[in-house]
């Protein structure tokens, strides 16, 4: 293969005319200026940018195509679209709404970032009218009022040195070097543009930290996370807003509860009192939301014949739910709840009391006991449970181990993380069966509510009926495989490495 | 790859106008192209407006490696279309040739080289028959003979079909269409009537005599470029269009 000299890619300063592109060339070569292209494009991603961080790019073109390309600006797959697209679901069936699906399967993708591009195309010649370099100067137009411009060389075979030259010339307007240039460096040229939530809180503990302050900084901190959904809650953009919103607040609901002695009793009151207000009104949305995020689910597990039953009671708790969002929506809006949550900050933001023994112990000593005695207590009721035990002492068992879960994950930053990581894969696998097991316990009980309704037809009360059913069989079959799980992890190898890991030596102490 | 030799003995019967409208088309079409100008006036290498590098005596080296060919290539203005432009020292060819063994397979052997980069290859010759013109029969895959349809000119293509025949080339090879048909000359529809009779391989599509053609030189650009919706432009997108077809046909 033949030496060809590589293009180059140059982000500029200022906007350039191609009068001053002229300007700067050697007097023997011309500007030709080509046909420019031009269009509108929007920049779509979920709230967690999670297409964009796997190395991909969904572009709204012209209002009606969605494209997704690689980060070379390979197109992976399109569609034209009409009316709401913000779900893989809602897109014509196809490469792209599959491609999405993995993406993105239960977050909406919505407009980050949209843009006026401008290319234009520039060719130089020698006194031959020989075109020996191209040139293709991009003008990004946003709509955030922030413009950009670069500018790429094209070189051609044979005219090596004719391009060198040319380069060396572009060095007058100091411009800045890119390794390359595709749609994604065009679109997010600072890379800071792709702002995504932390995914799970990093609190910058301290061993040392007294146990109250700790606490009362994780505690904000979480409180923070939970109130960058409400936005999202509001704009009703997707389910994921209020489910995040109710994992961070049901976090730091449990975290005050496992750690109330760290507090004065007024304190913990208020605390608590506060953080059970704020997850409970958003009960009712999630239940529905759940419900209708599993319609696919419901209908496989039924048979043809009663799915006009099961189409009404959806249709039901669509309009239920509509009730339940307004609801919620209007709460988050409102200044009761600005109130609740200023008073909750204040506290939070208040100078230690320091008024109990435990206020004042070292977080890491303290957190470590608290796993010790969690999973001894997980130990105690597991080994208490076997295939007839009444479900009321799963059920018990799995809030128990939600809370070991809170713990491990919460303090990560205090202990070994890759052992911490190994006991949270194994402790996963037990809460999934837990999991699965109150899921269908509760679906059963929201489906026995929901036939107790007034004005059901006889074809949703059988499909009521007929779902209830199967849900049982399901629920029984999770049954039988708790005792196995539960054995694992209340297993001999299991209790010594939480031994080893978060039990104080009296001699040493965990804290050095 | 494939590779096209636009050829004729006699001189000035639209070989380089041929040989540029073809590569244009052909690259257009989607075929990544390279345009050998064999011939050191240099004609289509003018047209495309590219120069040989000054060096002396690269024809020397020309049948050496295609390593040595590469280093010649140029990009045109368009899209998918190289040129490799024309060197004075091309005239001593027929010298070189003679120096070296296997000669009448040493151009095959040397464009063998470029298949990776390229689909088609058309080689712009000289109007001679000679070693270099009997290296062309045995690398190209067509043969494509502008024909004036005039005594003289069926007069030359009689010739080059024996030499075919003597010399034991497939004249399967050999590809003839009409240049510079001037439709009002009772002449030009004999001789076209009469040898389209005698040679059944002759295509269909004729270049029409054209002011078009001519100012190629003026312009240096494909008719295309110039003279969009006029008529000797259509008749060598017709052209090619024919060839792509006995291209695909024949492959």
């Amino acid at each position: 293969m033949m030496e060809t000299a590589t293009q180059a890619c140059y982000r500029l300063h200022n906007k350039i005319s191609s009068q001053e592109l002229r300007a700067i060339l050697p007097k023997s070569y011309a500007l030709c200026v080509g046909t420019g292209k031009q269009k509108n494009l929007i920049l779509l991603d979920n709230f967690d940018w999670d297409i964009c961080q796997s190395g991909l790019l969904l572009i709204q073109e012209n209002k009606d195509e969605f494209q997704l390309l690689d980060g070379n600006d390979n197109l992976l797959a399109s569609c034209c679209v009409q009316g709401e697209s913000r779900f893989w679901w809602q897109l014509p069936t196809g490469n792209l709404a599959d491609k999405l699906e993995e993406l993105s399967p239960i977050r909406a993708f919505v407009p980050k970032y949209s843009c006026y591009l401008k290319t234009d195309h520039f060719a130089i010649t020698n006194t031959d009218e020989k075109i020996v370099v191209r040139m293709e100067l991009y003008s990004v137009i946003g709509s955030n009022n922030l413009n950009f411009y670069f500018i790429k060389t094209l070189p051609l075979r044979g005219y090596k040195k004719e391009y060198s030259q040319i380069r060396k010339c572009l060095a007058a307007i100091k411009p800045e070097e890119l390794p390359d240039l595709n749609l994604r460096s065009l679109l997010l040229p600072s890379r800071s543009e792709v702002n995504h939530p932390e995914k799970k809180a990093i609190f910058e503990l301290t061993a040392a930290e007294p146990a109250e302050a700790a606490i009362s900084r994780m505690a904000v901190k979480m409180i923070q996370l939970a109130r960058c959904q409400e936005q999202g809650v509001i704009d009703d953009i997707d389910t994921e807003f209020v489910h995040q919103y109710r994992v961070n607040i049901r976090k730091t609901r449990s975290l005050i509860s496992l750690f109330k002695k760290s507090f004065s009793l007024e304190r913990y009151q208020l605390f608590k009192t506060e953080l059970k207000s704020l997850g409970s009104q958003t009960n009712e949305l999630r239940d529905m939301d759940v419900f209708l995020l599993d319609q696919d689910y419901y209908c496989k597990m039924l048979p043809e014949t009663l799915w006009p039953g099961l189409d009404h009671i959806f249709r039901r708790i669509k309009r239920r739910r509509t009730t339940a969002f307004k609801r919620v929506a209007n709460y988050l809006a409102g200044t009761a709840y600005l109130e609740q949550i200023s008073c909750l900050s204040r506290t939070l933001h208040q100078p230690p009391e320091l008024a109990t023994k435990q206020s004042g112990m070292k977080i890491r000593q303290l957190a470590g006991e608290k796993i010790i005695s969690q999973y001894q207590l997980i130990h105690a009721d597991g080994i208490a449970i076997n295939a007839d035990t009444p479900d009321q002492a799963v059920h018990d068992l799995r809030i128990e181990c939600k809370k070991i879960r809170y713990l491990l994950e919460l303090f990560t930053e205090l202990f070994p993380a890759k052992e911490v990581r190994q006991l949270v894969k194994l402790l996963k696998v037990l809460q999934d069966n837990l999991g699965r097991f109150n899921d269908f316990s509760v679906q059963r009980e929201f489906l026995m509510h929901l036939g107790q309704g007034k004005n059901l037809s006889a074809d949703q009360l059988a499909s009521i009926n007929g779902l209830t059913a199967v849900l049982f069989n399901k629920q029984v079959n999770e049954r039988s495989l708790v005792v196995d799980n539960i054995t694992v992890f209340i297993d001999e190898s299991i209790s010594a490495q939480f031994k080893k890991l978060f039990e104080t030596d009296p001699k040493k102490g965990l804290d050095e | 790859m494939k590779i096209l030799a636009c050829y004729s003995m006699k001189g000035g019967v639209g070989k380089t106008a041929s040989a540029v409208n073809i590569a244009y088309w052909a690259a257009k079409s989607g075929y990544r192209t390279l345009l050998l100008d064999l011939d050191p006036q240099g004609a289509s290498s003018f047209y495309f407006r590219v120069k040989s590098a000054p060096k002396k005596d690269w024809g020397g080296r020309f049948f050496k490696a295609y390593g040595e060919i590469l280093k010649q290539v140029k990009a045109s203005d368009f899209t998918n279309l190289d040129i490799i432009p024309a060197h004075l020292s091309f005239r001593n060819f027929d010298i070189f040739l003679g120096q070296i063994n296997k000669r009448k397979n040493r151009m095959q052997q040397v464009l063998k080289g470029l298949k990776k980069e390229y689909d088609l290859i058309i080689l712009d010759c000289p109007p001679t028959i000679s070693q270099l013109a009997e290296n062309i029969f045995a690398a190209a895959n067509m043969v494509l003979v502008p024909v004036i349809p005039t005594t003289l000119s069926e007069r030359t293509f009689d010739q080059l079909t024996s030499f075919f025949k003597n010399e034991d080339y497939s004249r399967r090879k050999l590809i003839p269409f009409f240049t510079m048909v001037d439709g009002r000359k009772q002449l030009h529809q004999q001789t076209a009537i009469s040898m389209r009779k005698r040679y059944k391989r002759f295509l269909r599509s004729a270049i029409p005599y054209s002011s078009d053609v001519e100012k190629m030189g003026k312009y240096r650009a494909p008719i295309d470029i110039f003279a969009r919706g006029k008529q000797a432009n259509k008749a060598y997108l017709a052209l090619w269009t024919e060839i792509e077809r006995v291209l695909k046909d024949s492959s």
